[in-house]
Parts: structure tokens; sequence; C-alpha cells
């Protein structure tokens, strides 16, 4: 893994594995200074990707080049039996690991270069698109093993859900309508998250500080990312990232452990908007910690872009004796002077090591329930959830934007009574 | 209901108590309130019934009495529901013109309000009612009523509100199972309570009106004489009683005894040091509480609500065009000083809503607590004449001309 401080240009590199991967690398404009490359089990595909970086195949010998056959585990022993190719195209810096959860030539081999990734020194961002509910159980099955290994393996797990989609579009949208759709909001993102490295920055959120603000979390992420301009843009920068489809619920993102935000804007950029967006980010999130960046670009002034990642802690790591979570809470603060960052301060609630299903909120005094994790076991214990509702039931909380509003007022706007 | 279909019935299945309104309307179209019955709501949470029983028990009680009080024979009802399960959005239903002079018809309109129908009404929930706003055809040019108008593509904008379909059989089976009624529509609390609120001139100008109850607290914004805007947030009068409890260290009955009688929505600060005991007469009695904390509590609950409700409005940009402004009603309107802090809030003139257009006992018509129950007793005079004149109805339809009921005819 990179060490923080490096002098060296931040190099981003991003490969597409399956087909899933080549996909989403060939709707990506050219990001300069950063290098493309495939990987893929299927021959064809070689001829077949038309702007696209030519793929690296591998496993030749075993499938004659026609592919894995939706089967994960015989894509990661190609994997592995052909690290040495795999191993030939990685370096240091950060890689994002593009891949379709859902087939098997991504969920199978992704781990795998995730892996050999790591040991390469590079900071690895695993982008995982899940399959939506028409494509049938077992590629859900398959996705759902992909993220749970690479959860034990990648630094940081962002996870895509195509179904999202769906609750946006009417029933009668085209299937190619809803995919491109899909496709686009994704592109937005990754092309977000390569100029939040390489882009020219204000208040900088480098490789390092992914580093460190994901150290020892073993977390799964979601991102989003909106674009405003003219009148009011802050709010409505904001309101399309709380939408953005990928956030998923509302309330999920209020739960949030991390997030970050990185604003790029012209030369109009206020210091006013970025402490709106702070605030808000605050009152929606109060468990977060919370770190903003911002860049500037040469674009017409006017236009503001956003890009947000929201971070949750992997449900059920500590089953994983593998995984040997220490779920702590790094710091963030960046000693190089006239850096700005902004930072929540950790509660005294927040303990190193503490427990990854937390009760209660970090805010002074705030409670914030969260909820069961697991819906799908519907006969077990359940767990003595302190409930600062009085009547209400905690389990039938009124979230709105994140806050429970069955929670006292004067205790969520932390009101003393002495 | 009678033979004649003159009498209406709401009925009001609220989180603190359960109202049944009974109304007459006269051949000359005036609505007098013939009876009303009350009982203590015992089943109910944030609007929603938890406990179908006792709910059923509490309504028998209030239809009794109301029959009582009417002299009438109770036949079926038109019962409000609220909950946070209540969803209110506007919705786009665009139709292509086929016909080859692309003159638009009334079967055109028909058509693009039912495809903005279809896409409001995911699997699982129910339609309850649906206010057609206006029309665009071609993309530019705003209609009231588009039909004659030539254009290739007309698009119909709708305001729909709807609940969860299985609440919504509960609220329903609920009632037909406890008294033999029979349920004849489902009308969104806000709703009912706007209606009962706002003249046709407010409604025409631009009003907002507030009811903030004991479960719920509801909204609709009314302009150029149509709904354009409402929801319902599941917080209320309970949250603040809650509030007190939590903080004060008492017991909820206490807590709604303390806020009876010493509540306030703005913290004065001459309450500082004082102490208070509540009802002395009352079993809850005991050490006595903090004015100073009780005040904080409550006020800092009300104005949080009415925040929420600001923010929703101002979504829609409703606040805005509010010129006849906002009306509070509802069991918490009467909490001292909430008028000054709704004021400071929505920046807005803010009044105490009160029953317009209806006449009866003026005792009743002054308590905003009966104000939804006599609004389904409007809501219902609408339907009621639009049924007595079926034959206009499609006249009407096509002409959408600008009456107070033109909502209603969607």
């Amino acid at each position: 893994m990179n060490s923080t401080g490096s002098l060296v240009a931040p190099s981003v590199t991003l490969c597409g594995v399956g087909g899933m991967g080549a996909h989403l690398l060939r709707r990506l404009d050219s990001s300069p200074g950063s290098r493309l490359w495939t990987l893929d089990t299927e021959v064809p595909a070689e001829g077949g990707y038309g702007q696209g970086p030519s793929p690296v195949v591998v496993g030749r010998a075993v499938t004659r080049g026609l592919g894995c056959g939706g089967d994960p585990a015989h894509a990661q022993r190609i994997a592995e039996e052909d690290a040495e190719s795999i191993r030939a195209q990685l370096s240091s810096g950060l890689l994002v690991v593009l891949l379709g959860g859902g087939g098997g030539c991504g969920s199978g081999m992704g781990p795998v270069v995730v892996r050999l990734a790591r040991e390469a020194g590079a900071f690895v961002v695993a982008v995982v698109v899940e399959p939506f509910d028409f494509e049938g159980p077992l590629r859900r099955r398959n996705s759902e093993q992909c993220l749970a290994a690479l959860q034990g393996s990648a630094d940081l797990v962002i996870r895509v859900s195509n179904q999202s989609m769906v609750r946006l579009h009417p029933e009668s949208t085209l299937v190619h309508d809803l995919m491109r759709h899909a496709d686009e909001h994704l592109v937005g993102v990754l092309e977000a998250l390569v100029r939040m490295i390489q882009g020219p920055s204000l208040v900088p959120v480098g490789i390092a500080d992914l580093e460190r603000w994901t150290r020892g979390r073993l977390a799964h992420a979601v991102a989003a990312f909106s674009e405003a301009s003219g009148e009011d843009r802050i709010g409505r920068l904001w309101s399309g990232l709380v939408d953005h489809p990928f956030l998923d619920a509302s309330a999920r993102f209020a739960e949030s452990s991390g997030v970050l935000l990185h604003l790029t804007g012209g030369q109009d950029l206020r210091l006013e908007e970025l402490e709106w967006l702070h605030h808000q980010i605050h009152r929606h999130c109060p468990r977060a910690q919370l770190v903003v960046g911002a860049g500037s670009e040469a674009r017409g002034s006017g236009s503001m872009r956003a890009f947000l990642l929201s971070v949750h802690h992997s449900a059920g790591l500590q089953a994983t004796p593998a995984a040997t979570p220490s779920i702590t809470y790094a710091a963030t603060k960046v000693s190089s002077a006239g850096r700005l960052q902004f930072e929540d301060v950790p509660s005294s609630t927040e303990s190193p090591g503490r427990s990854v299903t937390p009760v209660v909120g970090t805010r002074t005094g705030t409670r914030v329930r969260t909820p069961a994790t697991k819906p799908s076991e519907a006969q077990t214990q359940f767990e003595f959830v302190p409930a600062w509702t009085g009547r209400f039931d905690p389990a039938e909380g009124t979230l709105f934007r994140g806050e429970n509003l069955d929670v006292p007022t004067f205790v969520r706007r932390d009101i003393g009574l002495n | 209901m009678s033979d004649n279909g003159h009498i209406i019935v709401g009925l009001e299945i609220g989180t603190s108590k359960v109202c049944a309104a009974v109304g007459e309307l006269t051949e000359t179209g005036e609505l007098n309130v013939l009876g009303l019955g009350q009982a203590k709501s015992r089943g109910v949470r944030k609007g929603e019934i938890l406990d179908a029983e006792k709910a059923g028990d509490d309504v028998r009680q209030a239809l009794a009495e109301a029959e009582e009080m009417a002299d009438v024979d109770i036949e079926s009802v038109l019962l409000a529901v609220t909950g946070r399960h209540i969803e209110c959005a506007n919705y786009r239903g665009v139709h292509t013109i086929p016909s080859v002079d692309r003159a638009i018809g009334d079967e055109d309109v028909q058509l693009a309000l039912r495809n903005a129908k279809s896409q409001s009404c995911p699997a699982g929930s129910e339609i309850i009612d649906s206010v057609r706003q206006d029309f665009i055809v071609d993309d530019h040019t705003v209609y009231d009523n588009p039909v004659g108008v030539v254009g290739g593509r007309l698009e119909a904008r709708v305001h729909v509100i709807r609940g969860h379909a299985n609440r919504l059989a509960t609220s329903r089976q609920a009632v037909e199972n406890a008294v033999p009624v029979r349920v004849e529509k489902p009308v969104f609390g806000g709703l009912a309570s706007a209606l009962a609120v706002l003249t046709t001139e407010q409604k025409q100008a631009g009003a907002v009106v507030v009811d903030l109850g004991a479960g719920t607290t509801e909204f609709a914004f009314f302009h150029q004489g149509l709904l354009r805007h409402s929801g319902v947030l599941a917080v209320g009068g309970d949250h603040v009683s809650n509030d007190l409890a939590y903080g004060l260290r008492i017991l909820i009955p206490r807590a709604e005894e303390l806020k009876l009688e010493h509540g306030t929505a703005v913290a004065r600060p001459e309450s500082a040091g004082v102490q208070v005991r509540g009802d002395s007469t009352s079993l809850h009695g005991g050490r006595g509480v903090s004015l100073e904390h009780l005040e904080r509590i409550m006020s800092h609950r009300i104005e949080e609500t009415l925040e929420l409700v600001a923010l929703r409005l101002r979504e829609a940009d409703a606040l805005r065009m509010a010129t006849a402004g906002v009306f509070l009603c509802g069991g918490a309107a009467r909490t001292p000083g909430i008028l000054e802090v709704a004021r400071r809030i929505f920046q807005c003139p803010v009044h105490q809503g009160l029953v317009q257009g209806v006449s009866g006992p003026a005792n009743v018509l002054e308590n905003p607590e009966f104000v939804t129950a006599i609004g389904l007793l409007r809501y219902g005079a609408m339907r009621s004449r639009q049924r007595v004149q079926p034959n206009l109805l499609g006249k009407l339809r096509s002409l959408a001309s600008l009456s107070s009921f033109r909502s209603f005819l969607f």
C-alpha cells in the first residue's frame, strides 16, 4: 500500500474484469493520466472491444478461449493459475477494479486481481455492479459471494445496485434505455472518482487520504454523483446527491459511518457553499466521519459537480475469522498547513475496537437507531435495543431525511435542560 | 346514509379521538351539521390502526352518539385516513393525439389522465384521490381545458394521493366489522381539513392548511381553486407528550396533563425557576417539574414540526404562492403562542383555521378538533352534487370549469 506523503504523482489504473468490466471501460471517456486494461477469459472479446483497451486473456489452455461458462470457481482457478500474467499489469497507486458481480468471470477473477494488486502495493477500490432482480437468483448469489470475498480483500468496495435504477423508471421502460441510464450513472461516478484523485485540487483528497479514511474498516460504500448550475445550484446539487439511485434509500445514507464529499467547481466556488454542504451532511449523517475535498476546473463558472461516497461497516464481519476486523475510527487530520479538511470530532461513545453494530449515535447526546442487518433471519434472537423513542416502537421510527423524529427534538438538537 | 342521499356521514379514526359527524345537504346546497359523536381513541398510533378491535369499539361509540343526536340511520360513511403510508405527489401522463385534424378530444384528455394515474400507483398501493392540475400541449402551452385545441402531444399533470392498500383495508375493515355500515370511500384527512377550513376565494388565491393532529401533521395547499400539493408527517401532539415524559421523567398521562395546562409554543424567560405540579386532583400529580424545561422541550418539538412542514411546502414553492396565508387546525393549533411561531417559520400570514360554510352548533364549529370530520361532510357534499347531476358530469369534465369542486371530477 502507498505510504502517505508520497511525492510521486498519483497513478490511477482502471481494470475491467469480465464482460461487464470491459463494457464499462468502453463507456468511460478517455481519462488523461489513467491507464485502462481489461481481463477476460473469452478470446472473441479480444477483437470486439472497439475503442476500449485490448484485454489480457487468461486461461486460454483451459477454456480454449470460450470463457468460463458463468462459473466463478472455474474463473478463480484460471486466474490463480495465470497469476503472472495479471501481476505483469499491476503497479502501486490507485487501482479501480470494475466488475459485474453476477457473472462468472468478474465474480471469480475479481477477488484474485484485488489480492494480487494489494500485494503489489496498490490501494484497491473494487466497483461491483450488482445484477437486476430479473437476472435470477443464481447471478444474485454469485454477486453476494463476490462481495463477501472482496470485502475481506479490497480497501474499499463500492456497490452499484442496478436494481435501484428500476424504481426510477416506469414499467414500460425499454430494457435498453434502463441499462443505458444505469451505465451513465456509473460512468459519472467513476469519472468523478478519477477526477478527485487526479484533477486540480483546492482541498485535495488523495490516495493517502482514502487509505487513512478506510483503514481497518473493511467497509463497503455506495457512491453518488451530481451536477448543477445556475440559481440555487447548491440546493439542487444536494438534492441530486441524496436522490441519487445508487444511494439506495435515505435512511441507509443516514446511517453511514463515513462520508466523503468532493466538490468540483469553477472560480466562483464559495466557502459558504462548502460549509452548507458540510452542515447538511452532518445533519443527515450524525454518525458519519466526514471528509470534504474540493477541486477546481477551467470549465465555465456557474457549474458545480459533487461526488459522494457513503461508507458502511460490513455486516457480519466479526463472524468471518479471515477478516479479523478491528473496527476503528481512523483520524483524518491532515497536518500540512493551509490544507482545509473538515472533520467531525469522534464522540466519546466511539472507541477503537468497538462492536460494528453500534446502537447509539455519535453526536453528543444523540441517539440513532440502527436497523437489523439480517432481515432474512426470520427466527432468531433479537438484541435488546435501548430506545430513546419512549412510547413509539423503535422498529417503526419516523425517519425524515435520515433523522428519527421519534427521538425527542431536544435530544437531537442537543438542548440542555440544566 | 338516508334514501334521498342528502345525509352525509364523516368518520375520523384519529390517534387521540374518534369523531363522527352527520350532515345534511339541503336542496339549496347548504350543509348543516345534524349530529356529532366522539370517543377516546385507544387503538391508533401515528394515525394508523394498531388494534382493530379497540378501534372498532371506539367507532361504534362515536357513531352511536352521532346517530342518536342526528336522529338518522347511518348506512355509509366517508372515512378519513392518514399515516405515513400516505404519499402525495404530482405525476404527468402523455398521450399522442392520433386524429388527423389534431384537435384534442375528451377521450384524449381521459387517456392522458389515465397514463398519469397508471404511473402513480405501484403494486401494493391504492389511489385515494387524484386531482387534475393542468395540461400542456406540444411541450409549451398550458391549458386548463385542452379540448378543441389543435396539437400533437398532450401532457396531463395530476396530483395523486395514494396509500398502502393493506393499511387502507385495515381501516375500512375495522369500521365495517364493528358496525353495520359501509365505508363509501377513504379520504385523505389533510384534504378533508382543508375543505372545511378554506373558502372558495381562499382556495383560489392560494392557501395552506396545516392540521396538527395527535399522531400526524397533514398539510394541503390550494391554488387557483385546485389542490396543488399535500402531504403528511407522522409527527404530532403525541410526540410532544413523549418528549415531555422523557425529558421531565414523568409518565405519559401526566405529560399529557401538563401539556394541556401549561403547554406553550414559545419558551418564556419568566418561566425560569418556576415549578409546576399539574392538576392537583389528578392521580398523576406528584413532584413538581420545571416549567422552564417543559416550555423548552415543547417549543423545540413544535418549532421542528412546523419547520419540517415549511420545508416540504417550500419545495413545492407553496408558501410563496399562499397569498391567503396558512391556516392551522387540529388539537395542537390551540397551543398558546403557536401562531407567532408559525408566522416566523412560514414567513407569511398565519391564522387559526375554523370551519367555514357549514351551519351547526357554534361550539362545534369553533372547535379545531372537529375540522376533519366536518371536512368530510363538505367532501361528501361535493360528490353528492355531482351524483345528482350525472348528465352534467360529462359536460363539466370537458368544460373543466373553475368551480370549487372541479378538483373532484377526475
